[in-house]
């Protein structure tokens, strides 16, 4: 058991070494594409300080200065969210803000220590996940106003969260008992509940019917 | 709520075939397995079809789509191009192959034909991120 327990760190650990030195990279473009049902694509250009947002959906293209290394989620004002990541005034700072269709940005919340995960905008609510230490993550919530609504944590590595209605899923490998939990949070009434799904697997991802 | 939740699994120690979870929605516990190629990272819906991307963790490449019948998840796997990555949309999905001083960009229908295809220039290296 210690041995899985040690392989499942180490991988998660690799992915974490790897996702850095690509954060990090001296090339002077990155391009993100996990953008979860809109056709987005992310281009950063290191070099010159700025990055493209193209929507393949709308065919709209923005420039915007900020950098990010976590993804683009669109939600239903046609505001596009980025986390980004620089130096403010000397200070090392994580952001997540948003732009309007015209490029114009609209928020912008300094965010907590944490290392941003993913994120999306599901209905009129902004998901972000975030690794908080090694096997303990958070979801935060905020409204399309970037009022932070909720605050879930949970013991593993979040992999991928999907909403219905007021119910939020969650894929979780817990990463100590090396097994895949889904945990499923009531915004209604603020219960968390936890299912373990199948040992030694990790829930990467996952999508809904209504069938 | 009525309805399934499809989850992929992978398995992180090795090479093993990854797993396919279709969950109930109404009872948690009601859970089926479907096994399939090995490293499917990602699932995504198009007009009811199901495709699930393979990411070749040991290569670095994604060479595998499966498609999925959701009424009796027959499997029919389909070859795209080496080095190609995934964007998923609400009606249709892109493969991105990246180049020396391009992105060619191929975007499939929900029955994963090839409908156009896009050259996006660029002056240096691309590397994928936040995979």
């Amino acid at each position: 058991m210690k041995r899985k327990v040690l392989i499942a760190t180490l991988i998660i650990a690799s992915i974490t070494y790897i996702t850095f030195v690509f954060l990090n990279s001296k090339e002077d473009f990155a391009l993100l594409n996990d953008v979860d049902s809109e056709e987005i694509l992310l281009i950063n250009d290191k070099k010159s300080n700025y990055q493209t947002i193209k929507d393949l959906t709308n065919e709209i293209e923005i420039k915007v200065e900020d950098l990010s290394f976590y993804g683009v989620a669109k939600d239903q004002k046609e505001q596009y969210w980025l986390i980004t990541e620089g130096n403010n005034n000397n200070n090392y700072q994580r952001q997540l803000v948003s732009y309007n269709f015209k490029g114009k940005k609209i928020h912008e919340i300094n965010l907590q220590e944490e290392i941003p995960n993913e994120i999306k905008a599901i209905d009129n609510t902004i998901l972000l996940s975030v690794i908080s230490n090694a096997n303990k993550n958070r979801l935060y919530l905020y409204d399309t106003n970037a009022n932070l609504l909720e605050k879930v944590e949970m013991n593993g590595y979040i992999w991928d969260f999907q909403k219905e209605s007021s119910m939020i899923f969650i894929a979780v490998h817990d990463t100590v008992k090396n097994i895949g939990k889904l945990y499923v949070y009531n915004m209604k009434n603020k219960e968390l509940k936890e299912r373990v799904l199948v040992e030694q697997f990790a829930p990467v991802s996952f999508y809904m019917d209504d069938r | 709520m009525i309805g399934k939740i499809y989850i992929t699994n992978y398995h992180l120690e090795d090479n093993q075939n990854g797993k396919l979870l279709i969950i109930s929605k109404n009872n948690l516990s009601d859970i089926s397995l479907l096994e399939t190629a090995p490293y499917p990272y990602k699932i995504f819906s198009i007009n009811n079809n199901i495709f699930i991307y393979h990411y070749q963790v040991t290569s670095g490449k994604s060479t595998l789509i499966t498609k999925i019948d959701n009424q009796n998840f027959e499997k029919t796997e389909i070859k795209v191009p080496i080095n190609s990555h995934l964007i998923q949309g609400n009606k249709n999905f892109y493969l991105l192959k990246l180049e020396k001083d391009s992105i060619k960009l191929e975007k499939r229908n929900a029955k994963a034909e090839n409908i156009k295809n896009d050259i996006i220039p660029i002056s240096s290296p691309i590397y994928i991120a936040n995979f």
